[in-house]
């Protein structure tokens, strides 16, 4: 479907509308979720969409309540009696209380999600690029590139990978079986690396069978080569894919993450 | 003469969905249908069986959330409500289809519901977790726990909030079985290095892992996924069999599709005369699936060409595919000790929703394989993973791969584009509560009340059911309405907390509405 096409929300998946909002440099999209994006990007209503929050109870003096939000909840705003014929089902609107975009910290933090990617995310709101601007002038930060220094621990060596620092989150290409150590900073033209904020040191896991054998248990490679095969190969998950069109669901129906959970409904390529 | 050992696992989780703030509210339904569709005939079943001298061993992991779920009143009530709308309807529906190729599966419906809500409100007296608890002191099962909120542990930031869902879960299990638990299932056996030591520190022994998570360990097993292994801190581990998940979770290749069975597609809910169908629907009055459902899958058919769902031959079909399972678990074993030199160990993990509420003659393909193991055959021997520990006490010790049983087998499908924008604040979250656990090591009174009820919101907002529905899609909006809602409320009570300015009143109103775990310990943090 061409872009031009798409009309409600549910025509979009949430990477084509974080990757737009990106290039509108919609601030704030690294905490948005896809309606949020949908509306932040003037395409439209992602439905009706409940009164504006009054806040944090005990900040404001808000009603008790546990939410100042909303209590209309699940489709239950009971509407007039039904006409004869069934209602449309219509999206449901709620999407929760109102969270902080950010907590003003500055704070780098790596998540492994499997052998060959990190997922890290950012904040810069602690007052590290105030103080580059203090020491070095606000050019030296406006004529500089924001990466993110991956340190591969087991390799000894570290790579740049260039990064957008307001979209405040980003997936790293990484190596299997590393330890891995990130900063994020910038890089002046002269080559200058001033870092904002570190993470912890995370380890990608192993990608295939261990080359290490225990005396004591010994298993010749052929063997378990052998093994694996009259096990059926390695099927990474349970078979979800090959559960296919049969069982997957259209929105009214599946809505377990029991049962079918990660096993029929692939992940799309990870991305929705 | 045994040849091997067969563990199978049935993994029964729901998130706790509680809105008492509404009379009716849709994802409810979600306890309502599994109740009715998998976890009462899985009971049902098994106590057949054990009152027929079938001496069978599944394992059965049931949630924390599912537990507090089934013991509920609120839940309760609401599901015996239910109950008797859908009553009603079959009712009505058994007089209309009388003398149609529909009336069998009406009369299936009729009895099934009625006998639902006896056992249920009788024998059960509402809470079905005593049935289960009966069924393991009896021997028949092992029921192990899994984290409190089924949270994902390898996406948390601090190893305190891992701790805390395993010590949570422990305190929950021991309210509900009367023991401590021997064994866990991490929620989506999502596993990396150091979470075994929180299950050591709470006395759990076993846990289980997809395949890779053990055959990619170190060293190499020598008998692959076909013994448990120790980890170095001395808790065991259970790696999945592929072959025997291929024949049940496969579409293709597997039972669940087979033309007889039922047909999930087509549902009274959607089909039936408005009127007639409208006392079941939800207040709103919007046509969803009701659980009716007539048809059969009958082939590569359009929806409207599905024949009738006849009860009895879905019946035989079971049994035949029950035979032909065991026959084929056999022949692996042989093929197995062949290979291994030893008697090899099948560990057989499914979403128990997977029998009942996805393949609806599920349950009954477990009860004749139960029973065709008992009576037709002496190769295999159904054990529980602590009776196979008690046996076998030598293993090999390896240090496990990090890994997961999700689609790619690692942690994709709870961090991608749809849902990794909540990990930061889930774990500011964390950050918070830990710094809350350590400034209040004793308190009391309200505080205390506040402490407690910031846990179960950062709890409830981990549970890892929210990130899945937000890659699949499903109920997009919920999941995120339940993530903000836990973390709004969390930081609600952080904020009253550090600032010296607690209200009572809503504190009371979170304890009412998010109110898992009433014996929660916040201190579970320090």
């Amino acid at each position: 479907m061409a872009d031009g096409e798409k009309r409600s929300v549910g025509d979009w998946t949430k990477r084509e509308l974080y990757e737009l909002a990106k290039k509108k440099a919609i601030k704030g999209r690294g905490s948005m979720g896809k309606a949020a994006l949908y509306e932040a990007l003037g395409l439209g209503s992602a439905g009706p969409v409940e009164a504006a929050v009054t806040g944090v109870p005990g900040v404001t003096s808000a009603p008790a309540g546990a939410d100042a939000a909303t209590s209309a909840g699940a489709p239950a705003a009971a509407p007039a009696p039904p006409p004869p014929s069934a209602p449309e089902a219509g999206p449901y609107v709620e999407r929760g209380a109102p969270i902080p975009d950010t907590y003003g910290e500055d704070k780098l933090m790596a998540l492994v999600r499997d052998p060959r990617w990190v997922f890290c995310y950012w904040e810069l709101e602690g007052g590290a690029c105030q103080r580059i601007i203090d020491e070095r002038g606000s050019d030296f930060l406006s004529s500089a590139a924001w990466v993110v220094r991956e340190h591969n621990l087991t390799a000894g060596s570290s790579t740049d990978a260039p990064v957008d620092a307001g979209a405040g989150n980003w997936y790293l290409k990484v190596e299997p079986e590393s330890r891995y150590r990130f900063e994020i900073g910038v890089v002046s033209p002269g080559g200058e690396f001033l870092a904002v904020a570190s993470s912890a040191e995370v380890e990608t896991p192993p990608e295939g069978v261990s080359d290490e054998v225990d005396e004591q248990w010994m298993l010749v490679r052929a063997d378990l080569d052998r093994l694996i095969e009259a096990m059926g190969g390695v099927q990474m998950g349970v078979p979800g894919s090959a559960l296919g069109k049969r069982f997957e669901f259209p929105k009214e129906l599946a809505r377990f993450s029991g049962a079918i959970s990660s096993r029929g409904i692939s992940s799309r390529g990870g991305r929705r | 003469m045994p040849v091997g050992s067969w563990v199978i696992v049935l993994h029964a989780h729901l998130p706790y969905v509680r809105h008492p703030e509404h009379p009716d509210f849709l994802e409810e339904d979600w306890f309502f249908e599994a109740m009715t569709e998998t976890y009462l005939p899985l009971v049902q079943a098994f106590e057949r069986l054990a009152s027929d001298g079938v001496n069978f061993r599944v394992t059965m992991s049931l949630t924390p959330p599912l537990c507090e779920m089934m013991a509920d009143p609120l839940l309760q009530e609401r599901y015996l409500g239910h109950l008797g709308r859908l009553i009603e309807l079959v009712e009505r529906e058994t007089g209309r289809l009388s003398g149609t190729d529909f009336e069998e599966a009406a009369w299936m419906y009729r009895e099934r519901l009625h006998c639902a809500r006896e056992e249920f409100a009788g024998r059960h007296n509402r809470n079905l977790v005593h049935a289960f608890r009966e069924l393991q002191e009896a021997g028949f099962l092992e029921v192990v726990t899994c984290g409190a909120t089924h949270g994902f542990l390898p996406l948390m930031a601090t190893r305190e909030a891992q701790r805390a869902q395993i010590r949570v879960a422990a305190a929950n299990y021991r309210k509900h079985f009367g023991r401590g638990p021997r064994g866990i299932w991490l929620a989506e056996c999502a596993y990396a290095p150091g979470v075994e030591e929180h299950l050591a520190e709470s006395d759990i022994r076993f846990f289980f892992l997809d395949t890779h998570g053990v055959v990619f360990g170190s060293p190499r097993p020598k008998y692959g996924v076909f013994r448990p292994v120790f980890t170095p801190s001395g808790v065991a581990v259970f790696g999945r069999d592929v072959e025997s998940s291929r024949q049940v979770w496969s579409s293709k290749e597997g039972y669940p599709g087979d033309y007889e069975y039922r047909e999930f597609y087509r549902d009274l809910g959607y089909d039936g005369e408005y009127e007639s169908v409208r006392p079941a629907l939800h207040s709103d009055g919007v046509r969803r699936s009701i659980g009716i459902k007539y048809h059969r899958i009958t082939g590569e058919v359009d929806l409207h060409d599905k024949g009738p769902y006849r009860p009895r031959i879905a019946r035989e079909r079971a049994a035949e595919h029950a035979g032909n399972f065991m026959f084929n678990r056999q022949q692996q074993m042989r093929h197995l000790r062949g290979l291994l030199g030893t008697e090899p160990l099948l560990v057989s993990p499914y979403d128990a929703e997977l029998f009942g509420h996805w393949w609806y003659e599920g349950p009954e393909f477990i009860e004749f394989l139960l029973r065709k193991l008992h009576y037709d055959q002496d190769e295999i021997r159904l054990v529980t993973p602590s009776e196979y520990l008690a046996e076998n006490e030598t293993l090999q010790v390896i240090r496990p791969s990090t890994s997961s049983w999700g689609d790619k087998g690692y942690m994709e499908v709870w961090l991608n584009g749809a849902n990794d924008w909540i990990y930061r604040h889930l774990h500011k979250a964390e950050e918070r509560m830990l710094e809350l656990a350590r400034a209040n090591r004793s308190a009391s009174g309200l505080v205390l009340r506040a402490l407690n009820q910031a846990a179960r919101e950062l709890l409830l907002a981990q549970s890892s059911d929210w990130a899945f529905i937000m890659t699949t899609g499903t109920d997009l909006a919920y999941a995120e309405k339940r993530t903000r809602d836990h973390i709004h409320r969390f930081n609600g009570i952080y904020l009253q907390l550090t600032e010296d300015r607690l209200e009572e009143p809503w504190i009371a109103e979170l304890e009412s509405r998010d109110n898992i775990f009433g014996e929660i310990d916040y201190r579970a943090y320090l």
